[in-house]
């Protein structure tokens, strides 16, 4: 497991994780070393420490097996930091529209939930639009949006996912208003109405469980199941050098080479089937 | 007589070039037969049965030995079917349990005993100074034949090179002569000197200096007890004591040496006097940080049929006339920390069956967790958050009976490298957790009241906790602390006093609350995962009960019980 989390130092280019990684992993391979050399039991022979070594060569095409299985699951595993909402906030076009007489289109109000947690109602504005369907439209759209980030700012990045807007306005929008304005569409044109939307969303501990409910349906089942692919196979891969090892004890070695086989057909089987799952 | 059958009739001829006149002997490794050549030779013929690998290797070292003390091998050879003959001298001669048995029941002579010793320590050291060590010293392997003492049965000898004293994957011989040491692995010539001092032993009193109904009893009071010295000659105490030490360097050095102290003593003269002989507590082989000691009987009626030997086996050891034999003993029960030799490929095959019952019961914990509701806390509460925890338990459980499992049987002196290597261990296992909880985007219970400032709340520029939730920093600092506060080796040790302790569960809960408060681990999590991960690897971990344990640590190394078990006392008392 610390290997994939080296994978990712050294992806994101972090000196100090490469750093802290790799001083972890070499003091841990210092101190397997020293268990294995204290293991020996007085054995210096090459040969027969080469032979013992060799008794469990299958492991590595089997830990092959699920790195493979890994690698390919891990875009869809992918997790990053959580990152300022600042910079999310940015990332998302959201024009103001003042509307007479209703201060909360272009200010945000905060609050305190029952259990004091803080919940911010923040104005969401539409841009222009020739209906006033299509302008709330829009607003709910970019209110999903936000949540989103919220999403992503409290548990980082993720793969795209749906959340509807019919379940944001059911749940998460406390106000909205029409309006319209008029709006020089170009020189050629005369000047004509179009229609905007604001939309107060309330984002909350509730608004934000709402969201990711929809995160799980949308994209957790299908991580749990890349997640319990890769915990399968190393519980299988576990259970199998279980068996190897008491069968080859039992038989005192005799059927090593074929207990090695039987062992590695098994993972390449369950490295294949894995792949059929993660596939489907 | 013995109605043992043999597998081959007088006047047949299995070997080419031999003819079969009776069956001698029948025991572990096989048969021996009274045979003739075709040209009339007299020899001892044996049949591999079992362990051919083991008694071949030790016969091919000593085919060109030539002592007359030593019984000859003439040749190696394997007949039509395959099977592997050793073609012997044959010595008409009593062996000396027959002699013990039929003229000296209550004990030899000194005198006597001076012959037999003589004879034993020059064929000995004879194959100590080429580096062989015969491992099987005992009365049934002693003749005498016109007057000459004739060691056999040298097929489990093992050439011995000081770096390969340890080397030995297999400990063989017979328990009532089997040296402490041969538990931990270890095969130097010194294991001869304490059978031989164990033969010796007999001879003067009649009895072997550990009896027991059980072959876990004696193995554990070869480990454990003094032998009682009152009934040898005064003079010769210190020099039994002396050759029967636990400790192979505090030993007799060789065979010649014990003849020399031993004619010495009944001279009055003592050459190296040693130390009269105390009741050790706490002997070198065993560490001193063991468990209460066992006061009762530990060796019951009922556990006696749980262990390799078996009664008859042993009482047909017994010699008329021998002094009654405690049934019970005080010993030091083998703990987590007694040292012993364990094998890799042992530890390995212990580490993945604990580890495949780990994945049934973190399963199990999850489920049970999820089904009473442990997990509605969580943000939001979904099955999600209990893979989560069943995933991270898991791991964590692995990571823990991996280390500790690693490190079984090395005593004390590893202690320190087996608490990093479960720091370690422990922080790849909270890395993975908190992996597990990013990608299954699950949020920890909130943290409790008492925990809005922490005493650690960063390390350097590295938060502990954000948003309410642990940081990765946080996860690898909680479990590595958690694995290396407690000495985990007493929940996974097959040699811990109980499978599951009540009292360390209290003591992990305790110790994983109090480090979610100081580091503002969410309190319910650290409380679970600790407490989770006892339970796990104390249900995973084999565990031997406490009269078993003796005869557990040779069990990986015997080739099989009836090494140990095999009737005794056979030579020359069975014609078929």
């Amino acid at each position: 497991m610390s290997s994939l989390f080296l994978a990712r130092a050294i992806a994101s280019g972090d000196d100090h994780n490469l750093i802290l990684g790799g001083g972890l992993i070499a003091l841990a391979t210092v101190i397997a070393i020293r268990v294995a050399w204290a293991g020996r039991r007085g054995n210096t022979d090459m040969k027969t420490i080469a032979r013992k070594a060799l008794s469990v060569a299958w492991v590595a095409p089997a830990l092959v097996i699920v790195a493979a299985v890994g690698v390919r699951v891990s875009p869809e595993l992918n997790t990053q930091e959580p990152v300022a909402a600042n910079t999310l906030l940015t990332q998302i076009d959201t024009p103001q529209w003042t509307v007479e007489g209703q201060p909360w289109t272009t200010t945000s109000l905060v609050k305190q939930d029952e259990t004091d947690l803080p919940v911010v109602l923040t104005p969401i504005a539409s841009g222009p639009w020739s209906s006033a369907g299509e302008a709330r439209q829009d607003a709910l759209e970019r209110a999903a949006k936000r949540l989103k980030v919220e999403i992503a700012r409290r548990y980082g990045k993720s793969v795209d996912w749906d959340l509807p807007t019919d379940a944001v306005e059911q749940s998460a929008i406390v106000g909205q208003i029409q309006t319209t304005q008029p709006h020089n569409l170009s020189t050629l044109a005369p000047s004509s109405d179009m229609h905007y939307c604001v939309v107060q969303l309330e984002i909350s501990e509730k608004t934000r469980g709402l969201a990711l409910n929809h995160w799980k349906r949308g994209v957790g089942v299908g991580r749990l199941i890349d997640v319990g692919t890769i915990a399968g196979l190393l519980c299988l891969m576990v259970i199998i050098a279980h068996l190897y090892l008491r069968l080859d004890f039992a038989s005192n070695g005799t059927h090593r080479g074929k207990l090695q086989l039987a062992a590695i057909s098994a993972m390449t089987a369950a490295g294949l089937a894995a792949s059929t799952v993660i596939s489907a | 007589m013995s109605t043992k059958k043999f597998t081959f009739a007088p006047e047949t001829t299995p070997l080419a070039g031999y003819t079969i006149k009776r069956g001698i002997q029948r025991g572990g490794f096989g048969e021996v037969y009274y045979a003739h050549s075709d040209g009339g030779k007299e020899v001892a013929l044996k049949l591999l049965h079992s362990h051919a690998e083991v008694e071949l290797r030790g016969t091919e070292l000593c085919l060109n030995l030539k002592h007359p003390n030593l019984i000859s091998i003439h040749d190696i050879k394997r007949d039509d079917d395959g099977d592997v003959w050793i073609v012997m001298e044959y010595v008409s001669g009593a062996t000396l349990d027959g002699v013990l048995a039929e003229e000296f029941p209550d004990g030899m002579p000194t005198t006597e005993v001076r012959n037999w010793l003589k004879g034993l320590a020059a064929g000995v050291d004879y194959l100590h100074d080429r580096g062989i060590v015969h491992r099987d010293l005992k009365p049934q392997n002693l003749h005498r034949e016109a007057g000459q003492v004739k060691i056999g049965d040298v097929g489990l000898s093992k050439i011995i090179t000081p770096s390969q004293r340890g080397a030995q994957t297999e400990s063989i011989g017979t328990i009532y002569y089997m040296a402490p040491e041969i538990s931990r692995g270890e095969y130097g010539p010194e294991i001869d000197v304490y059978s031989s001092a164990a033969i010796v032993y007999e001879l003067l009193t009649g009895h072997v200096p550990f009896d027991g109904e059980t072959t876990a009893e004696i193995l554990n009071r070869h480990l454990t007890d003094q032998p009682d010295l009152q009934p040898l000659p005064p003079a010769l105490r210190p020099v039994l004591a002396h050759a029967l030490a636990k400790d192979p360097a505090e030993r007799t050095a060789n065979l010649g040496a014990l003849l020399e102290e031993f004619d010495a003593a009944l001279a009055g003269n003592p050459v190296s006097p040693s130390p009269p002989p105390e009741v050790v507590a706490d002997p070198p082989s065993l560490g001193n940080n063991l468990a209460q000691p066992v006061t009762a009987k530990v060796i019951s009626a009922e556990t006696a049929g749980a262990v390799s030997a078996t009664p008859t086996g042993l009482t047909s050891h017994t010699r008329p006339g021998r002094p009654p034999q405690p049934t019970s003993y005080d010993a030091n029960p083998l703990g987590p920390l007694s040292p012993r030799s364990i094998s890799l490929s042992r530890r390995g095959l212990e580490a993945t069956a604990a580890m495949t019952a780990a994945i049934l019961f973190s399963g199990l914990l999850a489920g049970g967790g999820w089904w009473i509701g442990m997990f509605d806390e969580g943000t939001p509460a979904t099955p999600l958050a209990a893979v989560a925890y069943g995933l991270t338990t898991l791991v964590a459980s692995w990571a823990m009976l991996i280390g500790t499992k690693a490190w079984e049987g090395t005593g004390p002196e590893s202690l320190h490298l087996r608490r990093l290597s479960l720091l370690l261990l422990g922080g790849g296992a909270g890395a993975a957790g908190w992996w597990l909880h990013r990608v299954l985007l699950i949020d920890l219970p909130p943290l409790s009241e008492t925990q809005n400032s922490g005493l650690v709340d960063s390390v350097g520029t590295f938060e502990l906790v954000h948003n309410s939730q642990p940081t990765l920093t946080g996860y690898v600092i909680f479990f590595a602390l958690l694995f290396g506060v407690r000495r985990w080796w007493w929940h996974t040790d097959s040699f811990r006093p109980k499978r599951l302790r009540v009292a360390s569960l209290l003591l992990t809960l305790t110790v994983s609350g109090l480090l979610g408060l100081v580091l503002r681990f969410p309190l319910e999590s650290a409380i679970a995962w600790g407490v989770g991960i006892a339970v796990v690897v104390q249900l995973a971990a084999p565990w031997v009960a406490p009269e078993q344990r003796a005869s557990r640590v040779v069990a990986d190394n015997l080739p099989s019980p009836e090494t140990v078990d095999a009737p005794l006392n056979q030579q020359g008392a069975t014609d078929e």
